[in-house]
């Protein structure tokens, strides 16, 4: 290891210990993440993994092309747009009301916090029994003279998992602007308030520009997160589920399930192009928003 | 004055119209775990019944009768899931037989590992740390690509290692250690090396009693990320009795409602119990991983 041999240079520098520190965690990482992700390169080329044809670049026309792919990408990226700003100001507004000095702001965080860790099953049937076409909602449109709504299966059960992801991850974004939030010198928050400005303004000028990026760390979190919320339509709504739900995460999955090891490591690297461009930009982004407002 | 006390009222009432909501699904499954079977029959059935026919009903559809009180509170339904059916207390240690070995192998693995990174005088040491901290970003069926490869080729598959193994080596471990080890006082290193310790023993003597606190954050975290595993428990596990009991409950939603609420008290009390114990931590972990690197 190069560490090994540059360290035997200094010979009092005693960091050539520190390998055998880091070993076992990189080890592992070589083993289980980063050489078999090097190795499906080579499934990404052939077109079956009987016949192990070589095939170019064809995978990735086919998968461009498949409509289920192109469908869950669509549907990804709805719930994505959907999910994160509503996530972001419902968590936002949550840190900044628990900023205030209200009692029992202890027992208010740890709530929020709740439905992050009970375990999805346990909790998902309350939704079930509020949409399924026998459930309190329909009871409730049925009340009212409208006609009953088959939820899971009509373009509204988008909406029924934006608010199952937003119930779940507000506290945990809350929990960042909450840091985010308690990062803002105090002395700008006062000045502001001596000179009378109101709330509003106060947010503009003051607020939002120290929290920027905490904002660009929410918003990066969330849409990591947004591919958590597999496990509540899975438990939910099948392997299958409604053509308006079906998205990138279903896809992968059930390429796991048919062992369709190509297709399977097309996908992943599309997707860890896309995230990881994402993630650039983000980084980038906010960057050049923090350069601007210094 | 007067003004900020109304303020102050209404922030107080919208959080807690908010922290009903959140709290509202934790009650319901907790006290529909108190009805009787024939209660939560009757509440729940989908169609009309001889058991439920005196509910409002249209042409044969039974609507759902959701409450938070029972009608009748038993805890017979406990007794019969002790009773009747204990397999399903299998579901719950198998949960326990994935997530345990996690947690601590995470710890174990990634305390000197952080160490490392934060000591090491090396040209491609944050490179390596940008690697970890992009495959911990990533979404989960991405990474379970090189896991399945891996697991695969070690013929491990449909076993618990599968899943185990890449959550021991999972790097988020090591990105949160290593945030908390960044400000930590670098003088206590030299004044340990001139009282003549080493990495080891300043690292097990000094270091590891200094970051309990993360410690314990990085446990409640992994512990809650594999108690509530869903993802890989559908990949990798294809026996049906070997399914942990976060996937099982969704068998028990459409087979066994009656033992559903149970079973979904059960498998919440330790999540529940570790969080009231550690919260404090908990946040504190969720925090620290948001500091920029």
């Amino acid at each position: 290891m190069v560490n090994k041999i540059k360290a035997k240079k200094k010979p009092h520098n005693k960091d050539h210990r520190l390998v055998w520190f880091l070993l076992p965690s990189l080890s592992g990482l070589l083993l289980f993440y980063l050489i078999p992700f090097v190795m499906s390169l080579g499934y990404t080329m052939v077109d079956n993994t009987t016949s192990q044809n070589f095939a170019g670049f064809q995978n990735f026309m086919d998968t461009f092309h498949n409509p289920l792919f192109l469908r869950a990408l669509g549907n990804t990226l709805l719930f994505i747009a959907l999910c994160v700003p509503l996530n972001m100001i419902v968590s936002f507004l949550l840190a900044a009301g628990l900023k205030k000095k209200i009692r029992g702001r202890g027992i208010f965080s740890l709530i929020f916090l709740l439905p992050l860790v009970i375990p999805s099953g346990s909790v998902i049937y309350l939704w079930d029994c509020l949409f399924r076409l026998e459930g309190v909602m329909n009871r409730f449109l049925l009340d009212n003279g409208k006609t009953l709504v088959n939820w899971s299966e009509s373009s509204a059960v988008m909406f029924i998992v934006v608010l199952l992801f937003v119930w779940k991850n507000a506290g945990y974004n809350m929990l960042l602007f909450w840091a985010g939030l308690g990062m803002i010198p105090e002395e700008y928050l006062d000045c502001a308030k001596v000179e009378g400005a109101g709330a509003w303004q106060t947010f503009r000028h003051v607020t939002f520009i120290y929290l920027s990026p905490t904002t660009f760390l929410v918003l990066l979190m969330s849409i990591i997160n947004t591919f958590k919320s597999f496990r509540e339509i899975y438990l939910l709504f099948g392997a299958n589920p409604n053509k308006h739900i079906y998205m990138l995460q279903h896809y992968m999955n059930n390429l796991y399930q048919s062992l369709n090891l190509p297709r399977l490591t097309t996908a992943s690297y599309i997707l860890t192009f896309v995230i990881t461009i994402m993630i650039f930009a983000l980084f980038m982004a906010q960057k050049k928003l923090s350069d601007h407002f210094s | 004055m007067k003004r900020r006390k109304i303020k102050k009222a209404f922030i107080y009432i919208l959080l807690t119209l908010a922290a009903s909501v959140m709290v509202f699904p934790i009650l319901f499954t907790l006290s529909n775990s108190l009805m009787s079977g024939a209660e939560i029959a009757d509440r729940y059935a989908k169609t009309v019944t001889p058991g439920n026919w005196y509910d409002p009903s249209f042409s044969g559809i039974h609507f759902a009768r959701i409450g938070l009180i029972p009608d009748f509170a038993t805890v017979r339904q406990y007794v019969n899931m002790l009773f009747l059916r204990p397999d399903i207390l299998r579901y719950f240690w198998n949960s326990v037989m994935i997530t345990v070995p996690v947690v601590l192998g995470q710890c174990i693995i990634s305390a000197p590992a952080a160490y490392a990174f934060e000591q090491a005088h090396w040209k491609y040491k944050e490179a390596l740390f940008f690697v970890y901290a992009v495959i911990m970003l990533m979404p989960l069926q991405v990474v379970m690509v090189p896991n399945y490869i891996m697991a695969n080729w070690l013929n491990i598959l449909d076993s618990y290692l599968a899943i185990i193994l890449p959550g021991i080596f999972s790097p988020f471990g090591v990105f949160l250690i290593r945030q908390q080890l960044r400000s930590f006082p670098k003088e206590y290193y030299d004044a340990a090396r001139m009282d003549g310790a080493e990495h080891g023993s300043y690292f097990l003597v000094v270091v590891i009693p200094a970051i309990k606190p993360t410690l314990a954050a990085l446990s409640i975290l992994t512990f809650v990320e594999y108690w509530n595993m869903v993802d890989q428990a559908v990949v990798f596990i294809r026996t049906e009795w070997k399914e942990p009991m976060s996937v099982f409950l969704s068998t028990l939603m459409n087979q066994e409602t009656s033992m559903l609420f149970v079973a979904s008290v059960l498998y919440m009390l330790p999540a529940l119990f570790l969080f009231l114990l550690g919260e404090k931590s908990m946040a504190h972990g969720i925090q620290l991983s948001g500091l920029k690197a």
